[in-house]
């Protein structure tokens, strides 16, 4: 069944700026097939079948425009219908509005067995005005038929269950009616409750018929198409108020993940049932949330088991050669004992004396002639106690 | 011995200049040298090394082949020999090779213990190969 260019091309949800890309063929000129301006010459048709991915035969040669649009296409005065019925511009009340033919609504007679809406259009077009087959003749919207008068709640049900279009019970059907009557059933109390009572919170608002839609539903809808058609992400846009938003199911955990957690469970010292038993299910199922929420846990008892840092003490990172505290450690001992100190210079010089003090980078000794002299490590090769001191000191008792 | 080892030395032996006045002496850029003598990986390059080396009166190539060497490797054998409790012969700088197992290691020194009990502390530095043995 061949089908509204826009109607593809949002069925592959794609953008007319992608579309044209794809297709190699003028944006303005998808617009113009798509608002009905131009039929589509075959070569076109087949460039956009093939961009499009369907049969040539799937597109119309002279798109219907869609619902609306308005601010997107720019709207235009020309109409494709004849030139008796002068072409409204997309997005104000007139193409929002169903339109019916000058007489009676065909649709109710000619063709009752088909519904003019299906599911999925309407849910997707909510609140959108009835659109028609392409094989039904399109209604005029004529000047000398009334318009209808949508109350608040009334007009909502045009795009919410088309099957009543169909119903004989409706009264749109009804050759006495006329939509836009001083006594029209859409305005009255009677067809509020009739169309509008069980869903009225769900449904669009619309003013009091001298507007349409009232201007922030109509904006609302306007920002939806043109992001559609711009390709932006639903999830993209802010949060509205008074809307639960979707959010991503969690993926499986990252491979990172998976190695952290593990290294965890080697220095938790942990066995594969406690994992399991903190995990609830093996680790290779863990979604990137739950394995975020382990390595947590798993950190946490970490902290936990390790002792608490002294205070004071400068914190660095272990590394065998990042310390230099043994140095100072033994060199500390060597001043306490008061012991001699034996140093060799990179010359071969010789020093000893006692060690008064030192540094990072110095020593300095206290030679048998009450001399101090301050060596600089740099110029040390090594240095040693007194054999026989060092003997000593190794004797004693720690 | 490492580029950063054996410059060190070199300063020593020229008299212990800064490394700020050796960096304004040889063109390396500001921060560079200390660099070079104190990371624990490669840091520098070539070029600078060939700067250095007319400075402190050594061949270029005497520091261009120690670029490759790191101080992680002198202190990865440390360790490893330590907790091997194997011996190890350091050949210094001034061609004396001392024998022994290490007692302790850290940032600028090692101490060995000879094998008749004797501690010696040596600096870094002055360590020019060793060997495990």
């Amino acid at each position: 069944m061949e089908q509204d260019l826009w109607q593809i091309r949002r069925r592959k949800r794609m953008t007319i700026e992608e579309l044209a890309r794809n297709a190699n063929i003028h944006p303005s000129l998808i617009k113009a097939y798509e608002l009905g301006q131009r039929p589509i010459p075959a070569a076109d048709l087949e460039k956009l079948a093939k961009a499009l991915m369907v049969e040539p035969w799937e597109i119309k040669e002279l798109s219907d425009p869609p619902p609306r649009g308005p601010s997107r296409y720019g709207g235009s005065e020309s109409s494709s219908f004849g030139d008796e019925v002068p072409r409204q511009r997309y997005g104000t009340r007139e193409t929002s509005a169903p339109r019916y033919d000058n007489d009676r609504p065909r649709f109710e007679t000619e063709r009752p067995e088909r519904p003019r809406f299906d599911a999925e259009r309407s849910s997707r077009f909510d609140s959108e005005a009835p659109r028609f087959d392409s094989d039904t003749p399109r209604p005029r919207y004529g000047s000398d038929a009334p318009r209808p008068r949508f109350d608040s709640e009334g007009g909502s049900r045009f795009g919410e269950s088309s099957n009543r279009y169909g119903d004989s019970n409706n009264r749109y059907g009804d050759s006495g009616s006329r939509y836009g009557d001083s006594g029209s059933r859409y305005s009255s109390d009677s067809s509020r409750s009739r169309y509008g009572s069980s869903d009225a919170s769900r449904s669009p608002r619309y003013d009091d018929g001298r507007r349409g839609y009232s201007s922030d539903i109509r904006d609302r809808d306007r920002g939806r198409d043109r992001d559609r058609d711009r390709g932006v992400r639903p999830m993209g846009r802010p949060l509205r108020k008074g809307r639960v938003q979707r959010r991503p199911q969690a993926g499986p955990a990252r491979p990172s993940q998976l190695e952290h957690l593990k290294a965890l469970v080697i220095r938790l010292e942990l066995n594969g049932d406690e994992v399991l038993r903190m995990a609830g299910k093996p680790l290779s199922m863990l979604n990137r949330k739950e394995a975020a929420s382990l390595l947590t846990m798993c950190q946490d008892m970490l902290a936990e088991r390790k002792p608490p840092r002294p205070k004071g003490k400068r914190q660095r990172p272990y590394l065998p050669e990042s310390v230099d505290e043994h140095e100072l450690i033994y060199l500390t001992e060597v001043q306490m004992g008061k012991q001699d100190l034996h140093l060799t210079l990179f010359n071969g010089d010789k020093i000893s004396g006692k060690l008064l003090g030192f540094s990072p980078y110095a020593l300095t000794l206290t030679q048998p002639g009450g001399q101090e002299l301050t060596v600089q490590k740099l110029a040390i090769a090594y240095y040693q106690l007194d054999r026989q001191a060092a003997e000593e000191a190794a004797g004693e008792p720690a | 011995m490492s580029a950063g080892d054996y410059l060190r030395f070199l300063r020593a032996v020229k008299g212990g200049p800064t490394p700020w006045e050796v960096e304004t002496a040889t063109g390396v850029a500001a921060g560079d040298y200390r660099q070079i003598e104190q990371r624990y990986r490669s840091f520098g390059d070539e070029q600078d090394l060939t700067r250095l080396a007319p400075y402190f009166g050594v061949a270029p190539e005497d520091l261009i082949e120690r670029h490759g060497w790191s101080r992680k490797d002198f202190s990865a054998t440390l360790v490893e020999v330590q907790e091997a409790d194997r011996e190890i012969r350091f050949q210094l700088r001034n061609g004396e090779a001392i024998e022994g197992k290490v007692a302790w290691s850290d940032l600028g020194a090692a101490m060995l213990t000879l094998k008749d009990g004797q501690q010696i502390v040596i600096q870094r530095h002055f360590v020019d190969r060793w060997e495990l043995l």
